[in-house]
């Protein structure tokens, strides 16, 4: 049984069309034994509808905006690009080991539990392992970053507030690396959203760990990992460069590694990044 | 993808980029001035979209909203609070409140935009940006969440309270006519509203 305000969501969900067909043959049988709850639906529908028409028309496009922005994209196209109105905020960093493209071997000297013997061959399905490294650092500058000297406490409440799941954050200490920051990955990928872990060493080496929920994984990649078993791939346009997975109580970890300075959050901004949703961790 | 191609792209969706930016500042000239800056960005990083069967406008409408809370963190000249630090202080002690089911035939529809218009005014950007992209644009949840980068359930919970007081605002003008609303969530039980 149903409490009314699940009932109430359940409608909503509905009337959104996001009620699996279970759900909605259920809540079908519930609403024919319920003038109220059935009136409460046909509400939300109009509601919807009333919502639709008043926003679509609530405000028109000025008549001369397309010319403006049509100028403005073209200024861009000759000598007079638009200077970046963002103010420059260098103590929040975007790591660049990945940015640049830049990925060395460190191997086993990371102690984050890389104890498999599984081997991702270049060939079939592993393919997509490789373009994944490709992807990662394509998608580096996207996210939201955090540091210097990240609490792992901190970036643990961070991945629950911003991805409403939680995953262990790995130790690697005893490698001499310490957390740097942490950041969300761009959902709007294959993986969904995604936690990532940077880190230091004094060396100026770095490390990224990225976790992210196994069934948002694709499919040929889940598949071929099991629990508590690490794998190596070798990434394709990157040189010799590796990265590591695991599979680890439902999340898939991936540990790729790094050097280079760090750099200003601008080339954050420059994806469009917003600045309100920046956690500055201590 | 070359400055021509993006343009003759983009620009197909001026209108619906220029609705989110109007809902989000609620003043046409701010908004005029958010769908330049969205467009001049996604320029810069034109080269990087890639076509994942949503199209085009959904990116659009995630650089828009990140280009807008990067505006309003620097007008507020430090960082924004997130999502749950804003939270939604004018409706967060009532969010479960009676919902009103009253007879349709009844309602006069055809004069619901005043009401419409001060409830949607009353929200933050962020429940109007949702209430947008699930109104007009018709996305589902988890491309909303996509849009604007939070977990479904931050979409849902945002809808969920959009709509509550959407519908009491409607609820307010079914009993100035005459109407006599009943509480869903009350039905049933001793607490009967508007009876």
């Amino acid at each position: 049984m149903h409490e009314r305000h699940e009932l109430i969501s359940m409608v909503r969900q509905a009337v959104d069309g996001e009620l699996s067909a279970v759900e909605a043959r259920e809540l079908e049988a519930r609403l024919d034994r319920d003038p109220e709850l059935r009136a409460f639906e046909a509400f939300e529908a109009r509601l919807r509808e009333a919502v639709r028409v008043f926003m679509a028309d609530e405000a028109d496009t000025p008549a001369d905006l397309e010319r403006r922005v049509r100028d403005a994209l073209r200024s861009v196209n000759g000598e007079n690009a638009p200077a970046d109105p963002a103010p420059r905020r260098p103590r929040w960093y975007v790591p660049s080991g990945l940015a640049a493209g830049i990925l060395l071997i460190i191997g086993l000297s990371v102690a984050v539990s890389l104890t498999g013997r599984g081997w991702l061959t270049p060939d079939g399905g592993a393919a997509p392992v490789e373009r994944l490294a490709d992807e990662l650092a394509e998608r580096h500058d996207e996210m939201i970053v955090s540091g210097p000297q990240a609490s792992s406490d901190e970036a643990q409440r961070f991945m629950l507030d911003f991805l409403g799941w939680e995953a262990r954050i790995p130790a690697v200490a005893e490698a001499g690396f310490r957390l740097h920051g942490a950041s969300i990955l761009d959902p709007a990928r294959d993986w969904g959203a995604g936690f990532h872990a940077f880190y230091q060493e004094p060396g100026g080496r770095g490390l990224s760990v990225f976790i992210f929920h196994a069934e948002d994984a694709p499919t040929a990649i889940r598949e071929q990992l099991r629990e508590g078993v690490a794998y190596a791939a070798r990434l394709t346009s990157v040189g010799d460069g590796r990265c590591y997975l695991w599979l680890e109580n439902g999340r898939i970890y991936i540990a790729v590694t790094g050097a280079g300075a760090p750099e200003s959050l601008e080339l954050a901004r420059e994806a469009g990044l917003p600045e309100g949703e920046i956690s500055d961790l201590p | 993808m070359d400055r021509k191609e993006f343009e003759e792209l983009a620009l197909e969706h001026l209108d619906a980029v220029y609705r989110m930016a109007f809902q989000l500042t609620r003043h046409p000239d701010e908004a005029s001035d958010l769908v330049q800056e969205t467009y001049l960005k996604a320029l810069r990083v034109a080269e990087r979209f890639e076509e994942r069967g949503g199209g085009i406008r959904p990116w659009l409408f995630k650089i828009l909203h990140n280009a807008f809370y990067s505006r309003v963190s620097r007008a507020a000249r430090g960082p924004t609070a997130t999502e749950e630090m804003r939270g939604f202080a004018s409706e967060a002690s009532a969010p479960d409140e009676p919902l009103p089911a009253w007879d349709l035939a009844s309602f006069d529809w055809e004069h619901v935009d005043d009401r419409l218009k001060t409830a949607i005014e009353g929200l933050t950007p962020e429940y109007r940006a949702v209430l947008l992209l699930w109104g007009v644009e018709g996305m589902k949840y988890r491309e909303i969440a996509i849009v604007l980068e939070v977990p479904i359930g931050t979409v849902m919970s945002r809808l969920h309270r959009a709509r509550s007081i959407l519908a009491r605002q409607l609820g307010a003008l079914a009993e100035e006519a005459g109407l006599k609303p009943e509480s869903i969530e009350s039905h049933g039980s001793a607490e009967g509203s508007g009876s």
